[in-house]
């Protein structure tokens, strides 16, 4: 009950110190509504074209704007010094940044999912691929959060870190990537993709206990 | 009880400080003093736990903190040279992450109310960190101070920015706590002021 | 056991120990390299559907193996040096980094040279290759990580956990990418067919193998001895090798 109270109070603070700072969530979605629209511009509007690379598109352009995003992670706390109190606190550190990740997912990563399906019928992604466009970016994405996390984590301090956060993240990224587009795209040729979401869902069972520990230890050595 | 023997701290093979020893009972005051640059917040950086020391031993009610870790940081509560408080959060707000997310334990709403008069902060309830003054959120770090309920207090400096009646009323605070039986080690540069024959002078150099 | 694990692991036994064994593994080297390009490049027949073009798995098989290997060995050290704070086994990841990256890089080159006659392209998005180019990736980012923080012993924690994390994706990341080749239809040639290769192919490739692991030991020595006189230079123990 008590890691229950902590885990609630944590998102109702971090939930409330984004709210506040909403611009820099809005960036990334931005960037996403940008970068989308000049795949069409790029290639050509041609429908059968965009058709074919849209279930890539909509996931390459969702994960780099989720890397955009982790940049305010920790961030904040490193700069204030509320992260050394966190790191010198008698509560469970894993259940504290669980609680930061949900309230950063819910708040800057949720809404891009919504982008991802309102921009989906724009790259003539076809309609029986929603759901599992759906399905697969709300399996995937948390995944690529506490991924990202962890790189984040790793290199606080270090200036200018946004570039190798992406160095480090991506190759771990792929794995999500393909499963994900892959689902989509199977799911808009008609066939079953249970299998797929199946795996990423594994995926996220495995991420969810264990980058929260990755993540303590990284911050650990990072506050130095 | 804590107790430092050969403690030392070195960064990329450069010793910062060694072979520090010392022993703080229960109503005792450590000011730690010296140059800029001799290594006072990173003495205390080592003492609340961040850093790993290089070699020696610290030891709290007679057990290695790095061992017994969470005894330890319950029973202590370390406040950086700047006020480490969220800025796009309220003076309450800021208190409630401390009491539900940093700190265990913590005073109810009456004693925050009470801590809150107490500091000289009646009425800034609401307001966000980030418009108060230096010397006002030292004086929220005050508050927090009064409200956990730890036995060791690690101050890095904090007597910067705050006004004489806020020296005095740390200084108060810190006579206060003794007397009540905590233990205090802080880094200054000014003398303070306590009527305390318990007070120790820790020369880094 | 443990007593003499943590003698060796002190900087000086570690050197010395180090010195005597280089010439042995140096010379074990020598051999089994001249027996394996001697029986691969010569005694061992043409391939009946590739030609000569197969002799390259004497030098992509071994490359390919080794930046696997390389990269589990640094993972495994790298945890061993953060739990049992082991300086020594920070110096082992650190000169094992740009050695296993360049065993990548080896794999990938020969892996496209070898693509050429067999596929008529130069690069062909083939599972092995592909796993291999993120590979590359991963160590660029252990180099990258490492270079970017400068207090050493924060490096070297922070790359160990970076290995840990990078140690159990491997395997995700290469059933994902094979899940994904099969989807794509990609290339279905193989270097090795399931078939049987014959014992005078075999052989000089075992033996390429060997040389290989024998050549990573001596220049990881060489490269931690050096690591550890740069790290020491002040030590009475260095300062009395110089004179």
């Amino acid at each position: 009950m008590d890691l229950y109270r902590l885990f609630i109070t944590t998102l109702r603070l971090e939930a409330l110190l984004i709210y506040r700072h909403y611009s820099q969530v809005l960036n990334p979605l931005l960037f996403y509504a940008m970068t989308i629209s000049l795949f069409p511009l790029g290639l050509s509007p041609q429908p059968q074209l965009l058709h074919a690379v849209a279930p890539g598109v909509l996931w390459i352009v969702a994960l780099l704007s989720i890397l955009l995003s982790l940049h305010p992670l920790f961030e904040g706390d490193f700069a204030d010094g509320t992260l050394e109190q966190l790191l010198l606190s008698p509560q469970p550190l894993s259940i504290i940044i669980l609680a930061k990740l949900l309230a950063h997912w819910l708040l800057s990563v949720f809404p891009l999912i919504l982008l991802a399906l309102l921009f989906a019928p724009l790259l003539h992604l076809p309609l029986a691929a929603m759901g599992t466009l759906f399905a697969s970016l709300l399996l995937g994405t948390p995944v690529l959060l506490l991924i990202g996390a962890i790189g984040k984590a790793l290199t606080l301090g270090i200036r200018n870190s946004s570039l190798l956060v992406m160095l480090l993240v991506l190759p771990f990224y792929i794995p999500v990537l393909i499963l994900g587009a892959g689902s989509v795209a199977l799911a808009g040729t008609g066939l079953a993709v249970t299998g797929e979401l199946a795996w990423l869902g594994a995926m996220l069972v495995l991420a969810l206990p264990l980058a929260p520990l990755a993540i303590a230890a990284a911050l650990r050595v990072g506050i130095n | 009880m804590l107790d430092i023997s050969q403690l030392s701290f070195e960064r990329n093979d450069k010793p910062i400080f060694a072979g520090i020893n010392f022993t703080l009972n229960t109503g005792e005051v450590l000011q730690v003093v010296g140059p800029n640059g001799a290594g006072k917040t990173t003495l205390l950086r080592v003492l609340c736990g961040l850093l790993t020391p290089s070699a020696g031993e610290i030891r709290w009610q007679g057990q290695g903190i790095h061992e017994h870790w969470y005894d330890y940081v319950d029973g202590m509560i370390y406040c950086s040279h700047q006020p480490a408080l969220k800025q796009g959060l309220t003076v309450l707000e800021n208190l409630r992450l401390y009491r539900g997310v940093l700190r265990g334990r913590f005073g109810d709403i009456r004693s925050i109310n009470k801590a809150m008069q107490r500091v000289g902060l009646a009425g800034y309830e609401n307001t966000l960190v980030q418009s108060l003054s230096a010397g006002q959120k030292r004086r929220v770090i005050l508050a927090i101070l009064l409200l956990a309920k730890t036995q060791l207090w690690l101050l890095d400096e904090p007597l910067t920015a705050l006004d004489q009646a806020g020296v005095k009323l740390t200084e108060t605070l810190i006579a206060e706590f003794v007397a009540k039986g905590g233990m205090v080690i802080f880094t200054s540069h000014q003398p303070i002021d306590i009527k305390s024959n318990t007070v120790f002078l820790g020369v880094l150099n | 056991m443990w007593l003499w694990f943590n003698k060796l692991t002190t900087s000086k036994v570690f050197y010395q120990f180090a010195g005597r064994l280089l010439p042995w593994l140096g010379a074990l080297t020598i051999i089994l390299l001249a027996y394996g390009l001697y029986g691969g490049l010569v005694l061992a027949p043409p391939d009946y559907q590739q030609g000569d073009a197969f002799r390259i798995i004497y030098v992509h098989v071994p490359c390919a193996l080794l930046s696997m290997m390389i990269y589990v060995f640094m993972a495994v050290a790298a945890a061993v040096g953060l739990i049992f704070r082991i300086k020594l086994a920070d110096m082992l990841v650190t000169a094992s980094a740009p050695l296993g990256a360049s065993f990548t890089l080896l794999a990938l080159v020969t892996g496209s040279l070898w693509g050429k006659p067999m596929w008529g392209a130069w690069w062909v998005w083939d599972a092995r290759l592909t796993s291999e180019l993120i590979l590359l990736f991963l160590y660029l980012g252990v180099i990258a990580l490492r270079s970017a923080i400068p207090d050493r012993e924060q490096a070297a924690k922070a790359c160990a956990i970076l290995l840990i994390v990078g140690v159990i994706n491997i395997p995700i990341i290469h059933y994902s990418v094979y899940w994904w080749n099969t989807l794509h239809q990609g290339a279905t040639l193989k270097l090795f067919g399931s078939s049987l290769i014959a014992p005078s192919m075999l052989h000089p490739l075992l033996a390429m193998i060997a040389a290989f692991i024998f050549y990573f030991a001596v220049v990881l020595l060489l490269r931690t001895r050096c690591e550890i006189l740069k790290r020491e230079r002040k030590s009475r123990w260095v300062l009395e090798l110089k004179n």
